[in-house]
């Protein structure tokens, strides 16, 4: 067992991730994102960029308002940059049509939110069959799908429970489950562990990880630093700007599983 | 909206989740879809229940066995001074028309050519009158080979009255042949056939509704006074004459085709010639029947030839092969004449489309807030299917899911519900009422399409919370923020065109005379107004910085809530406008009423007239009478009324005429129209020295002085001269030849010698007696129509007086059936038994109520439904508004709230929706009854003929303001009031709205 440990300040430039293979799974290039007109002007990023490749999971953390969740947001298409581009598996999703963007949602990014995370009139399954079904695959296929994605997360056991049937950490399992359903390779999370207690938190950081070194791409959005430290890179933003990026030293997390 | 069916899945399932997970508010919903299609299934299944089809229609004729049946046609009834002439009927003898019609008619002329193949050319050939010429075509009628004709006659012999509400049909008197009781035509239900002079049997309804059984004494009368029969002497009246009464046993019931509902058989053709004639006065074998029917029985059918042949003789032929199976060529001419012919229906066709079509969209604007709720409340679900790849497409399709899924729930519910209730009907008018209805039509394909409207009424309910739910980004619905709100001038704006339009289209409607038109105007102004409702709540929403905190916080809630709250205005608004309209138009039409309405008597009174109108009456005690009443009635004080004998003197005035009566100098001039009282029956001349007088008006104590002073009292100033005086010439009568004497009854026959002593005679008639004497024109409310003459003044003029009737004063108005009560009670007394009863005209009893209140059972229940739907409307967007803001409640606890808050709060809620939809209802209201009185009281589907294009005579526009009142304040304020005292006053405390 060889547990490497991340030196502090190793990339010179802030938000670019290191020299890894491959393309980049997600790449936001100098995004800028203004709500609000003249005087209640608020610019929330200010030219940020950040790439995410397949396998690599990267921490956001920053202040209340320095624009994590803007960034969450405008990473996976809910909103739209001022300016700058966004591009999923190289696809600049500024440029296309909305409807475009909620197919590349569908089939290659997901979300997990703090909480709230699941439609309540839906079982765990249906709740992880949902962008596959939108996307018009047949339920069968889905289905199975979904019970895959579940059980990688290991909750298939409760594909037939309603959300409020489910703890936190259940509900965040299936929320993650869902975000990697079928063809997703991507997920957004902003604040997964908000709601949940510190061994459920750590928990759920598990399966993330888990599912990253299995292959997926992962931006996190977290206020701790605990759930940082289970990120490859960590960017630090503060009133719109990626102020730093670091590589976090080792968490306890590796030095348990040794697996790096 | 690319929507796959594994897409639409998934939303429907989420859809149908969604709603019964939130099953209160999808009630609010559901109900007001439920309640329309259960009440459209059950006017469907009893609809449809009553339609006869042709073996139905053939079965009730013929019964089973008979092949036709011929009588006169139906628009002659039993008048037999009408003429036979040719005729012309459809197949199923639904439409009868002499046959010379074409020569007026273009369209009916070409009907009439496909029936008869050619057109009849000069003068309607005639085929005699009455029942003999009816016997004389069935004899030369030519019938198939091996068939037979038998007869059933209806006899001037009439029974007891059979009431509908107020209408009322005699029973009569028929004979049948043999045959047709052995056809099946007759059926005996219970006892037995009658079989002797003073037996009877009557037909089964009849003898339910009026509560007849076998045995019981049945009470049976000649032709009335005055009435034409079917004498030997056809065309000649019976002109006077005694009401002659017999009473025969029931031996039976009985019912089928030739006794109808209200026949009463008797035993013989023989047996009813005979009674008839008693009954008539006339000699036995001078009787006809009035009534003459054919029955075609035998194995051979008739056909289309029979029928043509019978309507050449001027008979109508209902034939059971031709109703069965009736000619292609003519049926499709048939149909393209009706095609010509009825635009009424298409006009009440598109009057249903339009009122069914305003109550969807008062659904509409009911069932919205609850759905506008649902979707606002679901807003972070809707930005999850967002965030999970849905697009702005997928989350419109799950809102309007939300509605599909209620509403089609709520239809199938209704369609049960209704189908259930609509058989039930069926089944108890059947039993209870004896509707025909052969059988219980549940259609599918109208419950189906009644399921499909209801559906499409929640979708299109839906469509406007989904449009703004699709509208929202995920972003703001995963923040829980919200689009800034603008004010909605676009859809203001819009609203105001159509309103626009729909003004127009009314007012145009005063020229075209359009009802469609008129209707369709008023639908489009009351949907633009109700497309307007966004922005005044938006507008209302600056009142608020004024206002106390709970109507702040209402106001900007409601602001805030536009989708809530606009289409709760916007129902409370048409249904306020509704009932306005319709108080407005009511209250015209009972003013219209009452102005044109001419009472008898003061209100409450009761009149009693003895005999004929005009014409003396015997002598009969007033203590008699007035026992009589009294027993019945709250009676105070009886009066026989004295008017000079109509059938000996005419009285008149000679008059100077307007100009020099001063009547041009009155207000209003001499077209001013004023109540007065008519004396029951004639215009005779009251005598009298005011106390009669001070009945009849209710009291004008000035023309009670005059009379006692003896001047005579007139009704109008244009009946004195200038100096104050009255001109009465009194004329006597000449003896009427034609009257036939020996119809007077024994008791006036004193009179009547009297006057026939040969004092007078036309070719002797006295110089007319002249008088002047002071006159006083009637001040009172109410006046005599005539010059009311004192005693001493009638005794100088030497005119006989007679007492024409009593009249009564009464404590307190007579209640309903008063007018029953006092007639049974008279007709009691021994001394009116045996004379006046019998007697020309019999016994007359009134009661003054005054001018009947036109729909005022209507408008009552208008105004229970208008305050159910307000409140239904209010409390559901009040109950939603309070569930919404909950957190709200409970940041108002944290920072001191009285617990009282929570009901100010809601009433202030109630406050906002009721005010605002009863404000703008009541404008919208008025306008829409004032374009309805344009409306109908100028065409005359109501108020009568044209008149110049001049308002009907007392038809005004006036607000009506205790409905104002009413609906404007009432109900508003009961709203509040409910909201506030059905609002738990603890308020909440929570720290995050469950989901």
């Amino acid at each position: 067992m060889s547990a490497r440990r991340w030196r502090v300040g190793r990339q010179a430039t802030p938000g670019e991730g290191p020299e890894q293979a491959g393309p980049p799974c997600l790449e936001l290039r100098a995004v800028t994102r203004v709500h609000g007109q003249g005087a209640q002007q608020v610019h929330a990023l200010r030219g940020v960029s950040l790439s995410v490749r397949a396998g690599e999971l990267v921490a956001v953390m920053g202040p209340s308002g320095s624009g994590k969740s803007t960034l969450l947001h405008l990473a996976g298409g809910l909103d739209e940059p001022t300016s700058g581009e966004v591009l999923l598996d190289g696809v600049p999703i500024t440029s296309v049509g909305s409807g475009r963007r909620a197919a590349l949602r569908r089939r290659t990014v997901g979300y997990v939110f703090q909480d709230l995370n699941l439609v309540p009139a839906l079982t765990a399954l249906e709740n992880v069959m949902l962008p596959r079904e939108l996307d018009g695959v047949s339920i069968r296929r889905a289905q199975a799908e979904a019970l895959a994605a579940l059980a990688e997360v290991d909750v298939a056991e409760l594909a037939g429970r309603f959300p409020d049937e489910l703890s936190g950490g259940q509900q965040q399992r299936v929320a993650i489950a869902r975000a990697l359903v079928g063809p997703r390779r991507a997920v957004l999370a902003d604040e997964p562990t908000g709601a949940l207690d510190s061994v459920t938190g750590e928990q759920i950081m598990r399966v993330l990880r888990h599912r990253v070194d299995a292959g997926a791409a992962a931006l996190l959005v977290t206020h701790e630093s605990r759930f940082a430290a289970w990120a490859d890179r960590v960017v630090f933003l503060s009133d719109g700007l990626v102020v730093d990026a670091t590589e976090p030293a080792a968490g306890p997390e590796l030095l348990l599983d040794g697996r790096r | 909206m690319n929507l796959c069916p594994s897409a639409a899945r998934a939303l429907v399932r989420i859809a149908r989740r969604d709603a019964w997970r939130h099953r209160g508010r999808s009630a609010l919903a559901a109900v007001l879809i439920v309640l329309p299609v259960a009440g459209a299934c059950v006017t469907s299944v009893v609809y449809r229940s009553e339609q006869l089809d042709p073996q139905d229609k053939v079965q009730l004729a013929l019964g089973r066995t008979a092949q036709a049946k011929i009588s006169r046609p139906e628009s002659q009834g039993q008048d037999p001074s009408i003429a036979l002439v040719p005729m012309v009927q459809s197949p199923d003898s639904g439409e009868q028309s002499p046959a010379s019609v074409a020569l007026q008619d273009p369209a009916a002329a070409t009907l009439i050519r496909a029936i008869l193949g050619t057109l009849p050319s000069g003068a309607p050939r005639t085929l005699g009158t009455g029942v003999p010429a009816v016997a004389a075509s069935l004899r030369r009628l030519s019938l198939p080979a091996g068939d037979t004709l038998a007869r059933q006659e209806s006899w001037p012999v009439w029974g007891p009255t059979v009431y509908f509400g107020r209408a009322g049909v005699d029973l009569q008197g028929k004979s049948v042949d043999a045959a047709v009781v052995a056809a099946g035509l007759v059926h005996l239900d219970v006892g037995a056939m009658p079989s002797g002079p003073r037996q009877v049997a009557v037909s089964a309804d009849a003898a339910r509704r009026m509560g007849l059984h076998v045995g019981d004494l049945l009470r049976v009368h000649g032709p009335r006074p005055g009435t034409a029969t079917g004498s030997s002497g056809a065309g000649k009246g019976t002109t006077g004459g005694h009401l002659l009464f017999r009473e025969l046993r029931i031996s039976g019931t009985v019912s089928g085709p030739a006794v109808g509902d209200w026949g009463m058989l008797l035993a013989s053709r023989d047996v009813a010639a005979r009674l008839a004639a008693e009954l008539s006065a006339r000699e036995p074998g001078a009787v006809l029947p009035n009534a003459l029917t054919g029955w075609v029985l035998g194995p051979v059918p008739t056909d289309w030839s029979s029928v043509l042949e019978t309507n050449r003789l001027g008979l109508i032929m209902f034939s059971r092969q031709v109703v069965l199976h009736p000619p292609a060529q003519v049926v499709r001419a048939e149909r393209r004449w009706a095609a010509t012919q009825y635009r009424g229906s298409d006009t009440s066709q598109q009057l249903t489309v339009i009122a069914v079509g305003l109550m969807g969209v008062l659904i509409i604007l009911m069932a919205t807030p609850s759905l506008a709720v649902g979707a606002r409340r679901n807003q972070r679900m809707l930005a999850l299917v967002r965030a999970a790849g849905g697009t702005r497409g997928h989350v419109r399709a799950l809102v309007l899911a939300g509605g599909g899924v209620i509403g089609a729930v709520s239809a199938l519910a209704g369609v049960v519900l209704g189908t259930g209730i609509g058989v039930v009907t069926v089944w108890w008018l059947r039993g209870h009422r004896h509707a025909v209805m052969p059988r219980i039509d549940v259609h599918g394909l109208d419950l189906l399409a009644i399921a499909a409207l209801g559906t499409l009424t929640a979708l299109i309910a839906a469509w406007q919370p989904a449009r703004q739910a699709a509208a929202i980004s995920p972003v703001q619905g995963l923040a829980g923020t919200r689009p800034s709100r603008k004010l909605p001038w676009r859809a203001a704006l819009t609203g105001l065109f159509v309103a626009g339009i729909g003004v127009v289209l009314a007012r145009h409607a005063e020229h075209s005379r359009s009802a469609v038109e008129v209707v369709g105007g008023i639908s489009l102004t009351e949907l633009g107004l109700a497309g307007m409702s966004g922005l005044v709540v938006a507008l209302a929403v600056s009142l608020a910085r004024r206002l106390p905190v709970s109507l702040r916080l209402a106001l900007r809630d409601a602001d805030r809530h536009r989708g809530r709250t606009a289409p709760a205005v916007a129902a409370v608004m048409a249904v306020i406008a509704g009932g306005i309209a319709t108080a407005t138009y009511v209250d015209a039409a009972n003013h219209a009423d009452a102005f044109n309405y001419s009472p008898i008597a003061a209100r409450g009174d009761v009149v009693v007239q003895l005999g004929s109108a005009g014409t003396p009456i015997p002598a009969v005690p007033a203590a008699e009478i007035a026992q009589a009443l009294r027993s019945v009635l709250p009676v105070t004080r009886v009066l026989p009324a004295r008017a000079l004998d109509g059938t000996r003197v005419e009285l008149s005035l000679d008059t100077l005429g307007d100009d020099a009566s001063g009547c041009t100098s009155r207000p209003g001039g001499c077209d001013e129209r004023r109540p007065s009282p008519q004396l029951l029956g004639d215009l005779s001349t009251l005598v009298d020295d005011g106390p009669v007088y001070a009945l009849y008006t209710g009291g004008d104590p000035g023309a009670e002085a005059a009379l006692r002073r003896g001047e005579v009292v007139v009704p109008s100033a244009t009946m004195l001269w200038p100096d104050g005086t009255v001109h009465l010439r009194l004329q006597q009568q000449a003896p009427d030849a034609t009257v036939d004497t020996t119809a007077t009854t024994p008791a006036s026959a004193g009179t009547a010698s009297a006057v026939s002593s040969g004092d007078v005679s036309p070719a002797s008639a006295p110089a007319p007696r002249t008088l002047v004497v002071p006159g006083y024109v009637a001040t009172g409310d109410l006046a005599v129509d005539g010059p009311v003459l004192p005693t001493a003044v009638a005794a100088r003029l030497g005119a006989p007086v007679t007492v024409s009737e009593f009249i009564a004063a009464t404590s307190r108005l007579p209640g309903d059936g008063a007018e029953t009560r006092a007639l049974a009670a008279l007709r009691s007394l021994p001394s009116l038994a045996d004379t006046v009863a019998a007697a020309e005209g019999g016994v007359q009893v009134a009661v003054e109520r005054g001018p009947a209140r036109s729909y005022g059972l209507a408008l009552v229940v208008l105004a229970a439904v208008a305050t159910l739907l307000t409140l239904f409307g209010t409390f559901a967007t009040t109950g939603l508004a309070a569930v919404e803001g909950r957190a709200d409640l409970a940041t108002l606890a944290a920072v001191g709230a009285a617990p009282s808050t929570r009901r100010r709060l809601a009433a202030a809620r109630a406050a906002v929706v009721v005010v605002l939809g009863a404000a703008a209802g009541i404008a919208s209201g008025l306008f829409t009854g004032e374009l309805l009185i344009d409306y109908w009281s100028y065409s005359g589907g109501v108020g009568g003929a044209l008149l110049g294009g001049h308002l009907l005579p007392g038809w005004r526009f006036a607000v009506p303001w205790v409905h104002v009142a009413a609906f404007g304040v009432g109900i508003p304020l009961l709203a509040v009031l409910l909201a506030y005292a059905s609002t738990r006053s603890r308020l909440p405390l929570l720290r995050r709205i469950d989901r």
